[in-house]
């Protein structure tokens, strides 16, 4: 796939084509592919997707801001979409888009990856080596395997008045779920792919289920209970009780009252986000209005950090955007026609000093979960959960030791304090080691929630 | 049903569906497409205020789906394009298909009634070709003005609310057309039109929320009169925020109330349990990979029967409180699914019984059983299993009555449980949100209201405390159904339902 040039031309083209229309103009613009292979039980079934193009269309005139979009790079079609979006504008926060520059060192996607694209047998060799090897170590014991092989492939370029800047990314994943409830992942953004890891995700699960179940009658844990959270989970929650609280639009509304240095955490946690992390899946160098993208603290030292900014938010704010304005589509949205909304994005926390084991072992008595039913349909106004233990572990005598019944465990909790309660950042013990999600590097948080 | 109009840009949509059939036609034993276009103009009011207007978005995706020798298969979604240059990504799944391992229990049951061609109806008015985004941003602003009152008047009262409503409201057509290489050719046009209220409260430091969204697949004047929201709707809205403001500094439900309680009921709106803890059991792929709690993988159902006598479940178009269909009403409707089968109501349990289950051609091939039209798609995407409209209805009239004051006369203490933020399944039970809960005590309905709570239901045994219902059954509870990757618009509903508390029926915090 050719670097990104075809968009910003096409773009560029657009915003020159328009310029005695607008006094400004943002075109947002993706080129995708994602091609997978979906593994159920024996059967393996490719979902190939050939080039997909995205176009997202933001004009400025006079005080007033308007939208389109469409899926195509077509510049009579395009203008027509700019023409129908100024006779639609709504009041504007802002005068100008952002100033976008050409990247000297852009984020580019793995060139073996990108090429995958053009050759998905590999990907059907990965899943069919999966399935194999799940049998191969399970035999019949096993009701249902589950999984798929990904590869995702996209450019994305933001182009204004003021410039043009474009990156690639480019990732394989991998993910096995055994009996509808152990999951197992794999992920990486360069280089060869670990065939053997992929291979190896199924009977990983397996063997992590081979324990006997146990109900909550059985174990008699109620009330407030030690848990440690799989940093899968802990990401989770962090995204989706934090989206509000964290977002400086939300703030504004005064949907969040955090305030930056007060403290709503145990001293343990600095939590911070940053898109540029180098190995992740989130890579990228701008967010989707073309702002930069850098470490930016959310959690520092138990302290409440800074809000995230979008252009249109920080300049209501009298506060410089902070590189999170995304087309963060919602349901049947799609993200060209998604409004810029506050998004985080890769997340990372400071590790502990207890290795996982010894966490284990000084909580006696407790649970260590890896995956809550339902956990999107969470409160986000008051930052609360309540759901079925989907994936989880019981620690007995501080050892793991049986498997949480399905959907008979319930674990709730809030983010931050609430209505009196401490949030289960109040008090923590963090893991030393960490587990990079892809999306996110966490080590395993060690709280009490309510079972 | 009448026929249905031609798509917009017919024949340019046909030359290309052909001309890709064609190119595949060589490799392959059996070759279909879908191709979707969908046109739309959105509102969003954000929670930070701004106000998001699209006038126009344009979006289009085609499926194609090859079958080769002994069940080989492949599928590839594309944009939409010239031919030439999709033409590379086709043979590249082309080629794929010639490597993949054959899978003998793979095939497509045939299309029913193949010689009906076109679905659906104009809309009116015509977002293709106006500008309709006016009436939305008029339900915006009637939105806001609402919030606006209902704060003033508690401030009269000496109260101090800040509203912050958030709305995405949306009018689009959507235009289909299904072929394959044996000469299927049907199309559709069909419009939707949907708002979602999300009110937010604040009172000092404390928050709470409520939703609801309306909508059916209609066009914008089915919401508007007078350029104004229908009162039923205007009524919906403040509603909604009275119920948020109302949410503010709630309790808890204590731990001894949470024990005594011996019945739940279920208002229409937290219907998400039906569509969660029912209906993706009966989707066919899912029976297949072994991943339903109804049904082994063979399709044998795995009780019987599984629910309370007193109980009707189905999925497919609506009806009305005489059961008559409704078949052109529900926001999950289509007249054909994204395969070309027309959506048939499907009847999963009667009296308590299991007596069906959703199909798309794939399954209905697998199970030797006739495809009911439950094949979908979102944007080109692989054709799944779905659901459609989701819905309780009383088996019989002996226990359904016309009050819900009737139906908790005799209960002890209880709970009325309304509004849902969704849901999500295991093959073991589901988990939703619920917006909040009234207390039952002494066969009568409290003021106390409650603010969220979790309910946890076991597939198995979740119809079997069914002990009565009341009303005429709502079937406007609207959810997007998340599967795959894809996501569908849907509904679940019924009448209100007296659910008796077992082991099957977890409600906490």
């Amino acid at each position: 796939m050719e670097h990104g040039s075809s968009l910003v031309d096409f773009a560029a083209s657009l915003v020159e084509s328009s310029r005695t229309l607008v006094d400004d103009l943002e075109v947002w613009t993706a080129r995708e592919r994602t091609h997978s292979v979906r593994i159920e039980n024996q059967s393996l079934s490719p979902r190939l997707a050939g080039q997909k193009l995205r176009v997202g269309i933001r004009t400025l005139k006079e005080g007033m801001i308007g939208y389109g979009a469409l899926m195509e790079l077509d510049l009579k079609t395009a203008l027509r979409a700019v023409k129908r979006a100024l006779g639609r504008g709504c009041p504007a926060n802002l005068d100008r888009f952002g100033s976008c520059r050409l990247l000297s060192d852009p984020v580019s996607a793995d060139r073996a990856l990108v090429e995958m694209a053009d050759k998905p047998s590999a990907l059907y060799e990965m899943a069919g080596a999966l399935r194999d090897r799940t049998y191969e170590v399970a035999g019949t014991s096993i009701d249902s395997l589950s999984g798929e092989v990904r590869l995702e492939v996209r450019e994305i370029a933001v182009t204004t008045q003021g410039g043009s800047t474009r990156f690639s990314n480019a990732a394989v994943q991998g993910v096995a779920a055994v009996d509808n409830v152990m999951e197992e992942y794999y992920w990486t953004t360069g280089g060869s792919v670990d065939r053997r890891a992929v291979a190896e995700l199924g009977a990983e699960a397996f063997r992590a289920l081979q324990r006997p179940r146990v109900a909550p009658e059985e174990l008699k844990l109620r009330g407030s209970v030690p848990v440690i959270l799989h940093p899968r989970l802990l990401e989770s929650l962090l995204r989706i009780l934090g989206s509000e609280k964290f977002s400086g639009s939300a703030h504004l509304a005064g949907l969040s009252h955090h305030k930056p240095a007060d403290e709503v955490a145990d001293p343990a946690v600095t939590l911070w986000d940053d898109a540029t992390e180098p190995t992740g899946t989130l890579r990228r160098p701008v967010d989707d209005e073309g702002t930069p993208c850098r470490r930016h603290p959310l959690i520092e030292g138990g302290r409440f950090g800074r809000h995230i900014w979008s252009q249109s938010s920080a300049r209501r704010a009298g506060v410089e955007p902070t590189g999170h304005g995304y087309r963060r589509p919602i349901l049947i949205e799609e993200p060209q026609e998604a409004p810029v909304r506050e998004k985080l994005s890769a997340l990372a926390m400071e590790p502990g000093e207890m290795r996982l084991d010894q966490l284990i072992g000084e909580t006696g008595n407790g649970l260590l979960v890896y995956d809550l039913l339902a956990l999107h349909t969470a409160d986000q106004a008051r930052a609360s959960f309540s759901c079925a233990v989907l994936c989880g572990f019981s620690i007995e005598g501080g050892k793991i030791s049986r498997v949480l019944t399905p959907g008979r465990w319930n674990l709730s909790g809030h983010l931050f304090d609430l209505d009196g309660r401490p949030g289960f950042l109040r008090e923590v013990r963090l893991s030393s080691e960490r587990i990079h999600t892809g999306s996110a590097h966490l080590p395993y948080l060690k709280t009490r929630l309510a079972v | 049903m009448t026929e249905g109009p031609v798509l917009s840009d017919e024949a340019a949509l046909k030359d290309l569906a052909d001309a890709i059939l064609d190119h595949v036609q060589p490799r392959c034993t059996y070759a279909d497409l879908l191709a979707e276009v969908v046109t739309k103009t959105e509102v969003n009011l954000l929670s930070s205020g701004e106000l998001v207007a699209k006038a126009y978005t344009g979006k289009a995706a085609i499926q194609v789906r090859m079958v080769g020798s002994e069940g080989r298969h492949v599928e590839i979604s594309l944009g939409l394009g010239s031919f030439e240059t999709l033409k590379p990504d086709l043979d590249g799944a082309l080629d794929l298909l010639a490597l993949v391992q054959p899978d003998p229990d793979y095939g497509l049951a045939d299309v029913p009634n193949p010689d009906r061609q076109r679905y659906g109806f104009t809309p009116d008015p015509d977002i293709r070709t106006t500008d309709a985004g006016g009436g939305l941003l008029a339900i915006v602003e009637e939105i806001q003005a609402t919030a606006r009152q209902v704060c003033d008047k508690l401030a009269e009262e000496g109260r101090t609310i800040q509203l912050v409503p958030e709305v995405w409201a949306y009018s689009l057509v959507e235009e289909k057309l299904v072929m394959d290489m044996r000469g299927l050719f049907k199309t559709q046009v069909l419009p939707t039109t949907f708002v979602q209220l999300l009110s937010r409260a604040r009172e000092n430091d404390k928050l709470a929320q409520t939703r609801i969204r309306f909508g059916d697949i209609r066009s914008l004047s089915h919401l508007l009169d007078g350029g104004h929201l229908k009162p039923a709707y205007s009524a919906l809205v403040c509603d909604c925020m009275e119920r948020s403001i109302a949410l503010l500094g709630t309790g808890r439900l204590t731990e001894a109330q949470l024990e005594e309680l011996t019945h739940i009921v279920l208002a229409p709106s937290a219907m998400v349990f039906i569509h969660e803890a029912q209906g993706h059991n009966f989707e066919a792929d899912i029976i297949q990979r072994n991943g339903s709690g109804l049904f082994d993988p063979q399709g044998n159902a795995a009780v019987d029967p599984l629910g309370s006598a007193l109980v009707d479940l189905y999925d497919g178009p609506p009806c009305d409180g005489e059961g008559r269909l409704l078949a052109d009403r529900g926001f999950g409707t289509q007249f054909i699914d994204d395969e070309g089968v027309e959506l048939q109501r499907v009847a999963l349990v009667q009296q308590g019984r299991i007596t069906g289950r959703l199909h798309n051609r794939q399954t209905a091939y697998y199970y030797q059983e006739t495809p009911n039209g439950h094949g979908f798609s979102e944007l080109g995407d692989i054709r799944v299993v779905r659901m459609t409209n989701t819905y309780l209805f009383p088996a019989d009239r002996a226990h359904w009555t016309d009050s819900l004051e009737e139906l908790v006369a005799d209960i002890g203490r209880g709970i009325l449980l309304e509004g849902s933020f969704g849901g999500a399944v295991s093959k073991e039970g589901m988990s939703t949100s619920i917006q909040f809960g009234r207390r039952i005590v002494d066969g009568r309905l409290t003021g106390e209201i409650f603010g969220p709570l979790n309910l946890t239901v076991k597939t198995l045994g979740a119809l079997a405390g069914i002990e009565g219902f009341a009303g005429v059954p709502d079937m406007e509870g609207i959810g997007f159904c998340g599967k795959e990757y894809q996501t569908k618009p849907v509904t679940d509903g019924g009448p209100y339902t007296r659910i008796a508390v077992s082991d099957a029926i977890t409600l906490g915090y």
